[in-house]
């Protein structure tokens, strides 16, 4: 691997006694859009803390973009940008007031200040908004605004900490689409932490899924999920109270949703695989689609958190 | 060339290149958003109109009755003493400046907004500095106006002859408005040390009036007077003896080194409220 945005060697944070973040390594390719997976309570904010040098560590080492967070805050700062997850703003300043401070802080002086705060504004869809108060926006617009925030200087390095949290749908598909430009177009280093799965799949190549404090898990999200089949899965067909009927004589669980089968395999997947062609082609059934119910890294987050495959992974990656 | 770096303890350098820009930002913000507030315009409300009050119905007459006879003398007595019992004393002015600052650190933790700072590239001493001059600016626009205003009410009410008394005054305003302010920097750099200690605006706040009021006890006992009216024996001390020549008051220590103890003090609450700040995390 070429030079890591960032390096994570043995980083310990407790928080009165308490393990929050525990013995973690991670290394973060330069150029790459990487997810941080995990439940509530996992330790993501607390990681993406440390990393912003927020918080300081209670021990390990962290490097990033060749700075140590807590001691070199100032000068990594001009080559990051954060956004915190449910961002607190200046209630009371305008759009472009408050952007316009922030571009200053960030080292814009004077009218290139302005330019580059509308910039932002303008990128995030937020031109109409300029002149509202902060405090009148709607969640997802203040969530918007403190995106456009992390923006302000187009840094080298984008640390985004729940984005799509509180967006509306619209909202949601704008900052997918944006964060997907951005790692594309500019080849930032984008770290989203995030526990909506098929967004994460949806946009980065590597991820690492944490518990309790703990990585399970690191790597390509290929790589992870290949091994991993979910035993449910989700068909639509023409007929489907005539497949439903020949599954369960088949042995299969099948349940009807409308005009949706769900089929517990069973443990007989690879049979379900070879049955549903041949049934459908024998009875002249058409198969509209034919799915896993979860995403694939979805089954691969459930069966890490219940801790049944980490060893089988670990095994894989290091056979590679 | 190599530059020559300060270093703090934790071995980050102090000046580097570009400081100060987003600490004069910090002040700037500071400044318009205070001039927003309504409890600045509490302040300013408070500020000129209760010292005419004072002036109008308090018996200044006395002063010149009773007094050496010199009305520029007895002006300049009386106003002073106003002005040392309003500007400085605990239960006045003060409280009104430790309203307006106590909350410059705590409350930005309080609504969450500190974050914004500190995920930005400015150092942790242009945020103490930034705001430390923006109060320092506010407090200038309260007091200077008003200390005019009371001068020249002053002026008029003794009767004093114009133009020449009171052009003899304006080293007298210039002199006091330099040490009310310097005065009140001090209330200012405590209260921000409390702002940086707490993370909550009431817990400061009350830390900042506590302490004033255990200042004003500790510096009415270092005069003969053991009054609850703060650095009156300050103000005593240095007005008369740099200025005129005038009796001196007990208590009294040299101007100059009245001035490096007002500027000493609050250097050593500033550096504190740094070095407290640099070890803060975040929540």
């Amino acid at each position: 691997m070429s030079n890591p945005a960032i390096s994570i060697h043995q980083l310990s944070k407790f928080i009165q006694a308490k393990p929050i973040v525990l013995r973690m390594d991670l290394n973060i390719p330069k150029g790459s859009l990487f997810g941080l997976l995990g439940p509530n309570g996992a330790g993501k904010s607390t990681t993406l803390k440390l990393l912003t040098g927020q918080l300081r560590a209670t021990s390990g080492s962290m490097d990033v973009l060749g700075y140590d967070p807590w001691k070199e805050r100032v000068p990594l700062f001009r080559k990051i940008g954060y956004l915190p997850q449910n961002p607190s703003l200046h209630k009371d300043k305008s759009v472009l007031r408050f952007m316009t401070y922030m571009s200053r802080l960030k080292g814009f002086s004077g009218s290139q200040a302005i330019v580059e705060a509308r910039s932002k504004i303008d990128q995030l869809g937020l031109s109409r908004f300029e002149q509202n108060t902060v405090g009148k926006l709607s969640g997802g617009e203040t969530q918007r605004l403190g995106f456009a925030n992390a923006l302000i200087g187009d840094p080298e390095l984008l640390i985004l900490d729940e984005p799509t949290a509180s967006l509306d749908p619209e909202g949601r598909i704008y900052v997918i689409k944006l964060i997907s430009d951005l790692s594309k177009l500019r080849e930032q280093t984008i770290i989203i932490s995030s526990h909506i799965l098929p967004e994460i799949q949806r946009m980065c190549k590597s991820v690492a899924i944490m518990s309790e404090g703990r990585v399970l898990i690191s790597g390509n999200v290929r790589q992870l999920t290949k091994s991993i089949t979910d035993d449910e899965y989700e068909i639509k067909t023409s007929h489907p109270e005539d497949l439903s009927q020949v599954l369960q004589n088949e042995g299969y669980n099948v349940t009807l949703d409308l005009d949706t089968l769900i089929v517990h395999a069973n443990g007989k997947l690879k049979e379900l695989w070879h049955d549903i062609p041949r049934i459908s082609v024998e009875k002249g059934f058409t198969i509209m689609s034919f799915k896993p119910v979860r995403d694939p890294l979805e089954s691969v987050f459930i069966k890490l958190i219940s801790n049944e495959v980490v060893e089988q992974l670990k095994g894989e990656n290091e056979n590679e | 060339m190599s530059s020559i770096h300060i270093r703090d303890l934790m071995g980050r350098v102090v000046f580097p290149k570009g400081y100060g820009k987003a600490m004069l930002t910090i002040a700037v913000e500071l400044i318009t958003s205070t001039i927003r507030e309504k409890k600045f315009y509490l302040a300013m409300l408070y500020f000129v109109i209760f010292p005419l009050f004072i002036v109008a119905v308090g018996d200044l007459g006395s002063a010149v009755e009773h007094g050496p006879g010199i009305a520029l003398y007895e002006a300049h007595t009386g106003t002073r003493a106003f002005i040392i019992t309003f500007y400085v004393s605990f239960f006045l002015g003060q409280i009104f400046l430790v309203i307006l600052n106590a909350d410059a650190i705590s409350g930005e933790i309080e609504q969450g907004t500190f974050a914004l700072l500190k995920t930005k590239p400015v150092h942790d001493s242009e945020i103490i500095l930034g705001k430390f001059t923006g109060m320092l600016v506010i407090v200038a626009i309260l007091d200077i106006p008003t200390l005019l205003i009371v001068y020249f009410t002053t002026l008029i009410r003794f009767g004093a002859k114009f133009p020449t008394t009171y052009i003899h005054t304006i080293d007298e305003i210039v002199f006091t408005i330099i040490i009310v302010i310097l005065i009140q920097s001090i209330i200012l750099s405590m209260s921000l040390l409390f702002s940086t200690i707490f993370n909550k605006s009431l817990y400061s706040i009350l830390a900042s009036m506590l302490a004033l009021f255990l200042a004003s006890q500790f510096s009415g006992l270092l005069s003969s007077k053991a009054n609850y009216l703060s650095f009156q024996w300050l103000i005593d001390a240095i007005l008369p003896s740099f200025m005129y020549d005038l009796p001196k008051i007990e208590g009294i220590v040299n101007a100059i080194w009245i001035i490096l103890g007002v500027i000493f003090t609050s250097l050593i609450f500033l550096i504190s409220s740094i070095i407290i700040l640099q070890q803060k995390e975040t929540e």
